[in-house]
């Protein structure tokens, strides 16, 4: 997987960054020829599932790139102009997965450097105690993608539901908890954290929200015949 | 702390057949249980019931077979106690034995010890209870007093535990205690005994929960004089053997489901009454988190599996699944009573109250939330 991530991050990390010329981006993006990644080996790509490409996806999110990297390799792959809603769910939930790592990261980081009262302050057990709640959300948002992508490019719609309402929910506390350890700095333009909460914002909110899936998942489980959560949970992993 | 090691797991299919086989022997034995009894989960316990599970072979999993085990390993347990704590069987006897005290003596044990205590776990008729908190020690578990001291014969216990679920029915506790050096000593000086509650000396004191349940105990050790191989593992190393004990102890599904009977009736409740929205999206909510930390769960029980000790991670699971399980209780309440046009059968709010009394329990057993938060803090690197 590394030899596949890597270079991938590399093109990325080059063509990454605030002052990009978009166009420039997806010139790399496409000469790379990553974008073929999910396509059958028969058809000249790789032949990848969705679980071998969403550590590059959770890549796409960690640097921030507002390119539909993810939504040109799956229609590539299914030859298709619009993806369907639970599809474009799961890829927005790699995503958000990405860019809460990296906000995660910035904060530690952030919390180790920053000096107050004499100490910087990830030493304080308040900041402790959020950025540890923050970490718990940001682990949720993985696994609800990894349970996604298993789905591959025909995936059960209530598994997406499951895993969009799940990703959506985390993103209101990971922001929030992100801005309060890094003060005022964080919501300036200049300071790069913004360029990661907007964009988790955003995909809280593309191809529906926690509310829009949590109904969906409802009525999936008042209709079926599963009685206990055990049985339904079951069902799901099977469908 | 690396996210990476916690990943999408599956479960072995040859664990998954044992599904039918312990769904069957549950519905044998629950018939007619109440549901605020069912609510309890692995708080209630039933000797019968414990008896029954080690002679059809679900006691002891992932022991090996020459101490009466399953020489299965941790997922096929995952597998087994998913089902009973759903349904909401009376597993408490046999509970903690089969959970964690089992698999210390296994690796911490001499072949003596192995031999005397765990084909009776696995029969189900060898119950324990956890000596770690004291009056003076609950988060702070390095400074416990309870001493031991050696004598010709073995071992002289003096002290006092207190929280000890289920002492008045265990008949071991493997106790924590200072064999060595002064409370100032820290973790160093620490040694497990096992310790045979009916030894004089012993004595056991209910402490009724608010509910006015039977769980928690007060256990008083004066004098007590126990044999050389009451020496659980290697004297001093205590400290290290009690972590080891508590990544077992914080890493399995009854993180997740200590409120999934509840649920589970609220569910069925609510697929009686007219279609609602509001409700819907609280039931898809919690469907969904319910799935997501079960998949960690089972990550976590994978870890384990390869061999390895994910104390960050259990404690990140653990810490999440107590939130969930404080929530369920709290927003169903408020759901049905938003709805006061229904009728709701009083079983139904005798659990959810009996529940939500003893939900604080969630985030204090195992390891307190403040104390989980700061393990995960600096596993994840903050110095």
């Amino acid at each position: 997987m590394d030899e596949l991530l890597g270079p991938f991050e590399q093109m990325l990390a080059s063509v990454a960054g605030r002052s990009v010329d978009s166009a420039a981006q997806w010139k790399a993006i496409e000469e790379s020829g990553y974008l073929d990644a999910l396509v059958p080996e028969v058809s000249g790509g790789a032949g990848l599932s969705l679980s071998d490409v969403e550590p590059l996806i959770r890549a796409t999110g960690r640097f921030a790139i507002a390119a539909p990297v993810a939504e040109t390799m799956a229609r590539r792959a299914l030859g298709v102009d619009i993806l369907e809603r639970p599809l474009s769910a799961i890829l927005a939930v790699a995503e958000i997965a990405g860019l809460a790592e990296k906000i995660l990261e910035m904060s530690l980081s952030y919390a180790n450097d920053r000096v107050q009262f004499g100490k910087p302050i990830g030493k304080l057990q308040v900041i402790q105690q959020q950025l540890a709640v923050m970490g718990e959300q940001v682990l949720m948002t993985r696994m609800a993608s990894q349970i996604g992508c298993a789905q591959g490019l025909a995936p059960s719609p209530e598994v997406a539901a499951v895993s969009k309402q799940v990703a959506s929910a985390t993103v209101p506390q990971i922001a929030s908890i992100a801005h309060a350890v890094h003060g005022a700095i964080g919501i300036t333009e200049e300071f790069d954290l913004q360029r990661y909460t907007r964009r988790l914002h955003a995909l809280r909110l593309a191809h529906g929200s926690e509310g829009y899936w949590a109904n969906f998942v409802g009525k999936a489980r008042l209709q079926s015949d599963r009685q206990s959560s055990v049985e339904f949970i079951l069902s799901l992993r099977k469908s | 702390m690396n996210f990476d090691h916690l990943t999408l797991s599956e479960i072995p299919a040859t664990d998954e057949e044992l599904r039918p086989a312990i769904r069957e022997l549950i519905t044998a034995h629950i018939g007619s249980m109440p549901l605020h009894k069912r609510a309890r989960t692995w708080m209630g316990g039933d000797a019968v019931f414990s008896r029954a599970m080690g002679k059809a072979g679900f006691l002891g999993l992932t022991l090996p077979r020459k101490y009466g085990g399953a020489e299965r390993g941790p997922l096929a347990r995952f597998v087994v106690v998913e089902e009973l704590l759903c349904a909401g069987a009376p597993v408490g006897m046999h509970w903690i034995a089969d959970r964690q005290s089992a698999l210390v003596i296994l690796k911490f044990g001499t072949e003596a010890q192995r031999e005397k205590y765990l084909p009776r776990i696995c029969r189900g008729e060898m119950y324990f209870c956890i000596g770690m908190s004291e009056p003076g020690s609950g988060s702070d578990l390095a400074s416990v007093r309870s001493r031991a001291e050696r004598t010709e014969n073995g071992w002289r216990l003096n002290g006092q535990k207190v929280w000890t679920s289920g002492a008045h029915h265990a008949h071991y506790m493997i106790a924590l205690v200072r064999t060595s050096g002064e409370p100032a000593d820290r973790n160093q000086g620490l040694s497990q005994l096992l310790v045979d509650l009916k030894a004089p000396g012993v004595t056991i004191r209910p402490v009724p929960d608010l509910n006015g349940d039977h769980d928690f105990n007060e256990v008083f050790f004066d004098n007590v004089e126990l044999p050389h191989d009451a020496l659980l593992g290697e004297e001093g190393a205590g400290w290290s053997q009690v972590t080891a004990e508590l990544a077992y102890e914080r890493s399995g599904p009854e993180r997740i489901y200590s409120s999934a009977v509840l649920l589970d009736a609220w569910i069925q409740h609510v697929a009686r009454q007219p279609q609602c929205e509001a409700r819907q999206r609280l039931i898809g909510s919690l469907t969904a988190q319910l799935v997501v930390l079960r998949e960690l769960s089972v990550a976590v029980t994978s870890r384990l599996a390869a061999g390895e000790q994910p104390v960050v991670e259990a404690s990140l699971v653990k810490d999440l699944g107590a939130t969930f399980e404080q929530s369920v209780p709290t927003l169903i309440a408020d759901d049905l009573a938003s709805h006061p046009e229904e009728s709701v059968e009083p079983e139904l709010w005798h659990a959810i109250m009996t529940v939500t009394h003893i939900a604080p329990a969630f985030s204090l057993r195992g390891g307190t939330r403040e104390i989980l938060r700061g393990i995960i803090a600096r596993g994840m690197g903050l110095r």
